[in-house]
């Protein structure tokens, strides 16, 4: 939101307080100041330029800006960004890598589990905190878990299959 | 000189087009797709906020703006006193500029406009907007522009809105009665007389927000002396050059509307005024201005059209439907923004897929203090297919057949017409300029009970008495819907480079429907290259490739044709090039799987591309139009695009609650491009038609939108599908798309409401009519909750 590191807002109207954050996006250091009411999703979408995390209902009503804390899935728009401090974060860019998809993510490519995409982030990222606690979750728990995620292209059987694919995939792994 | 070789693997050995995977999926499961608030904006870009109105009803005595002006970060004002000049009357109507000559005619008044003016006419109107160098000073200075109001008294209802004595909305006006339509055929009076029972019903539909995930509708602008930039997510993007012209004096092509990924629009995504307020602070700092909407914004920016359907049916000795009688109110919300489009919609679907030897509907919208309504899925469809399909139940039983049977001997069979000649607003017309029935409901009644593993029999009694707690029920409903109506004429343009790749240039926006790989799919195949060989772009209108935009079922006949026409005459083009480059005579060389050819010898597009000395890029064009026609009712139509959907529902007769527990939905695509995207189609659809129908409500009180969050307003999520949930394609290749395609994305959606309300009443014979079926009204209906 245009917070410069001097502790004011870019029009220098108002001085808000800071706070010093040293944490791990994507694997990667990051440290800066932050304001104290800055959202993470703010920080990782205006600051860090990471876009893929989505901003909708600005609410933690829909799931759409979800991203993963300490392997937490967490609604970046409601969890203030200095709280990142000592803990690490991983957003839809750090899943997967060069050499490959997650398995989560070719199942949604297979099973069409996006159409306008705009929730997929945060779908992929609520399932992969339910697989890091329950790596071959039932039917029920994929339901339960993943109701706080709201595609409103109504992809919910193709990203509940997806799910369980992938979930397969981890157990063939072993 | 390179000469990228583009090997092309045999056909056997390529992805399977029509069910591969999509290109598009990709960039959205790894982050990497950019939606409009993902654009790095250009440097200097300012940040705009909207003041919007609290009241749903008031007159703006004054604006004081100063302190928003003085303070530090501010760099654009504009309000009704800030105008630099323009009109703030413009009108801002999606239609309007290209109004058709009967809209004309009844001089229609009630647009909203640019700005608000001398009222605000809903609970987020826009007063002011304010454009600074960051989001939190934009908006904390559009907080502190003071606006004095004379509150006036608001109407939430059509009932209320054309009340003797009720408060004016648009006073120039003289009437909240925005717009009347009718349609009619045969002798209403022979046709009751005819009748040995009569039915009557009154069905209504409520306010609900398409809600996309990503907000309506934000924009991010650039006033240029040489040219204008919008960026932005609407479905139709020439919708907003009139517009511009219009404001600034400006010529169209001076405009430039460039469109990203788009998240979910489903009506929603359309032309604001806010694009064009922030376009007037772009002019007025001469810096680029960013305008991103909030969720709770994009709930004041579009709805659907409430509707109360009366009818009144007679049916004849033998079980044949022999008069219907309509009478349609329409609230069309604050503005004149979906009127006419929705209340004509609702009125050429108000007799369903039925054939009718006696049928009326008169229409009437008016306004009210609520959201503007405009298009939704299946506009003014998903209203009137509730009613007209709870009805036939209703006639059904009535007269002791059973409904399943009764719709199949009422239903228009293939090769027959609505009737013979119809009467629009009073004006006859050939009724016969519209298609015959291209598709067998009998084949899609078939799918639909089979779907859900039913025999398609209801129950005969009702089952429910006063020891029953759950009670299950199944129900069947039909959808009618035209296919690929209107819009001007397509174009499409299809290029090769030297890497031999083939690029689609058009302006269908895709709002997740699949339309990009949808038209690789149908270049891939007309060329006879592998699908990744062709790339899609994004719109942008300064390549004047004219569309009138993603809606109304269009796209795969219009755009699908124009790119297939275009890359017909891409063969054409590289047949000249292969002549110039390679010799021979042009009319030797022909494509054959992908590959230029001519006396066994053959080049691939990337090597007769190459071959040219210095830089060319082979360049063809296509154009489709649809049939034209003088008939105000459907006006040019392709084809019908009807559905049918079954569902087994549990009703819980203590909580009042309704479980969908089989839910079976077919459509007709003719032939799915994509059928993945299409299955996902016909699923989404219904899954946006589970919500509509059970829980959300745009609900007003106390002056206010209540239920403007994803708070208060209840969205599905996956715990609401149900456990059984299959969709069904009928594929006779028959439609006028390419390989044989229809239109068939809003197939799906309307046939919910009526599917789960027949369910419920084959459950407890107690006959739901009023969308969303909540616990309360389900309680109430069944005596178990008093009024
Ligand atoms: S945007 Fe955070 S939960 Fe919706
Ligand atoms: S894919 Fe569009 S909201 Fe989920």
């Amino acid at each position: 939101m245009g917070i410069n590191p001097s502790g004011h807002n870019e029009a220098g109207t108002e001085t808000v307080q800071l706070r010093d954050v040293t944490t791990t996006i994507n694997g990667v250091e990051w440290s800066g100041r932050v304001a104290i009411e800055e959202v993470l999703l703010d920080l990782l979408r205006t600051r860090i330029r990471l876009t893929g995390t989505k901003r909708s209902c600005e609410s933690a009503v829909c799931g759409a800006c979800t991203v993963l804390v300490d392997g937490q899935p967490i609604s970046s728009c409601a969890f203030l960004a200095f709280e990142i401090d000592g803990r690490s974060v991983v957003t839809i860019e750090g899943v997967g890598s060069d050499a490959g998809l997650d398995p989560l993510q070719e199942a949604f490519v297979r099973n069409l589990g996006a159409q306008c995409g705009y929730c997929t982030p945060g779908q992929i990222m609520s399932a992969k905190g339910l697989l890091l606690r329950s790596p071959t979750p039932t039917d029920e728990e994929i339901r339960e878990w993943m109701s706080g995620n709201i595609c409103r292209c109504g992809c919910y059987s193709a990203i509940a299959t997806s799910i369980r694919e992938a979930s397969d995939a981890s157990t063939e792994r072993g | 000189m390179t000469t990228p070789v583009d090997a092309i693997p045999p056909a056997s050995e390529r992805p399977e087009p029509w069910s591969g995977e999509r290109a598009d999926t990709l960039a959205k499961v790894t982050g990497k797709a950019k939606y409009l608030d993902d654009l790095d904006p250009p440097d200097g870009t300012l940040h705009a906020a909207a003041l919007r109105s609290p009241y749903s009803h008031a007159r703006i005595v004054s604006i004081d703006s100063s302190k928003a002006e003085a303070y530090p970060g501010v760099r654009g004002v504009f309000h009704r006193d800030r105008l630099d000049g323009l009109d703030a009357h413009l009108p801002i109507v999606e239609h309007h500029l290209g109004l058709k000559p009967w809209e004309k005619a009844k001089g229609l008044t009630g647009e909203q406009h640019l700005i608000a003016v001398d009222k605000v006419r809903f609970h987020g109107d826009i007063v002011a907007m304010v454009a600074a160098d960051d989001l939190r000073t934009a908006r904390a200075a559009a907080g502190m522009i003071e606006v004095d109001y004379e509150v006036l008294s608001p109407l939430f209802s059509f009932s209320d809105a054309i009340a003797p004595g009720a408060p004016i909305l648009h006073e120039d006006l003289g009437t909240n009665v925005a717009f009347e339509d009718s349609l009619e055929w045969g002798d209403l009076e022979a046709g009751f007389e005819m009748a040995e029972t009569i039915v009557e019903g009154e069905f209504s539909a409520g306010n609900v927000y398409h809600h996309p995930m990503e907000p309506a509708t934000s924009c991010l602008v650039r006033y240029g002396e040489s040219s204008i930039d919008v960026w932005t997510s609407v479905s139709k993007a020439f919708s907003i050059e009139p517009h511009v012209a219009a404001l600034f004096g400006v010529a169209p092509e001076q405009v430039r509307v460039q469109i990203p990924d788009i998240g979910g629009g489903f009506g929603a995504k359309q032309l604001a005024p806010s694009m064009l307020i922030a376009l007037a602070l772009s002019r007025q700092t001469g810096r680029p201005v960013r305008y991103l909407v909030t969720n709770e914004e994009g709930f004041r920016s579009n709805s659907r059209h409430a509707m109360v359907y009366r009818g009144r049916m007679g049916i004849d000795g033998l079980g044949q439907i022999v008069a219907l009688d309509v009478d349609l109110e329409v609230d069309t919300g604050a503005y004149y923004t979906g009127a006419t489009i929705a209340t004509h919609n609702a009125c050429i679907s108000a007799w369903g897929c039925y054939k009718i030897p006696a049928f009326r509907v008169r229409a009437r919208a008016a306004f009210t203090n609520k959201v503007p309504a405009g298009p939704f899925r299946a506009t003014g469809k998903t209203q009137t297919t509730f009613a007209v399909e709870s009805l036939i139940d209703v006639a059904a039983r009535r007269v002791g057949i059973d409904p399943t049977e009764f719709r199949r001997r009422n239903v228009i069979q293939r090769g027959e017409y609505i009737t013979d000649t119809w009467r629009v607003r009073g004006e006859e017309f050939s009724a016969k300029t519209t298609p015959p029935m291209d598709s067998d409901f009998e084949e899609l009644i078939e799918r639909a009970v089979d779907a859900i593993g039913w025999d398609g029999v209801s129950a005969t009694q009702p089952r429910f008495d006063a020891d029953t707690t759950v009670a299950r029920g199944r129900g069947l409903a039909l959808s009618f819907r035209h296919g690929s109506q209107g819009g001007g004429r397509t174009y499409a343009m299809v290029t090769v480079d030297r890497d031999g790749k083939v690029r689609v240039l058009h302006n269908a926006p895709d709002l997740g429907t699949g339309v990009y790989n949808m038209l690789r799919i149908v270049a891939a195949e007309t060329l006879g290259l592998p699908v990744d060989a062709v790339e899609v772009a994004f719109p942008d209108t300064s390549n004047r490739l004219s569309f009138e935009g993603t809606s109304a079922q269009r796209t795969t006949v219009q755009m699908g044709r124009a790119t297939q026409d275009a890359c017909e005459n891409l063969k054409r083009e590289l047949a000249i090039a292969a002549f110039q480059v390679f010799g021979g005579a042009a009319e030797d060389w022909t494509l054959v799987d992908g590959r230029v050819s001519r006396n066994g010898v053959s080049y691939s597009l990337g090597e007769v591309v190459s071959g040219f000395q210095g830089h060319v890029t082979l360049k063809a064009l296509g154009s489709y139009s649809y049939a034209p026609s003088e008939d105000k009712a459907f006006g040019g139509l392709d084809h019908w695009a009807p559905g049918a959907a079954a569902a087994e529902v549990e009703v819980d007769l203590e909580t009042g609650e309704i479980r969908i527990l089989r839910y079976g939905a077919v459509a007709d695509a003719g032939k799915a491009i994509h059928g993945p995207s299409t299955h996902a189609q016909v699923l989404g659809g219904a899954v946006l038609g589970i919500g509509i129908s059970l829980f959300e409500d745009l609900i007003y009180a106390d002056g206010q939108l209540l239920t403007s969050d994803a708070i208060q307003y209840r969205l599905p999520t996956m715990r609401d599908i149900p456990p059984h949930f299959v969709s069904s394609l009928v594929e006779n290749e028959d439609g006028p798309g390419p390989f044989g395609s229809k239109g068939m994305s809003q197939t799906s959606i309307p046939c919910v409401a009526p599917a789960v309300a027949n369910a419920v009443a084959d459950a407890i014979g107690v006959r739901l009519t009023d969308t969303p079926f909540t616990p309360e009204k389900v309680l109430r209906a069944t005596g178990r909750l008093g009024s």
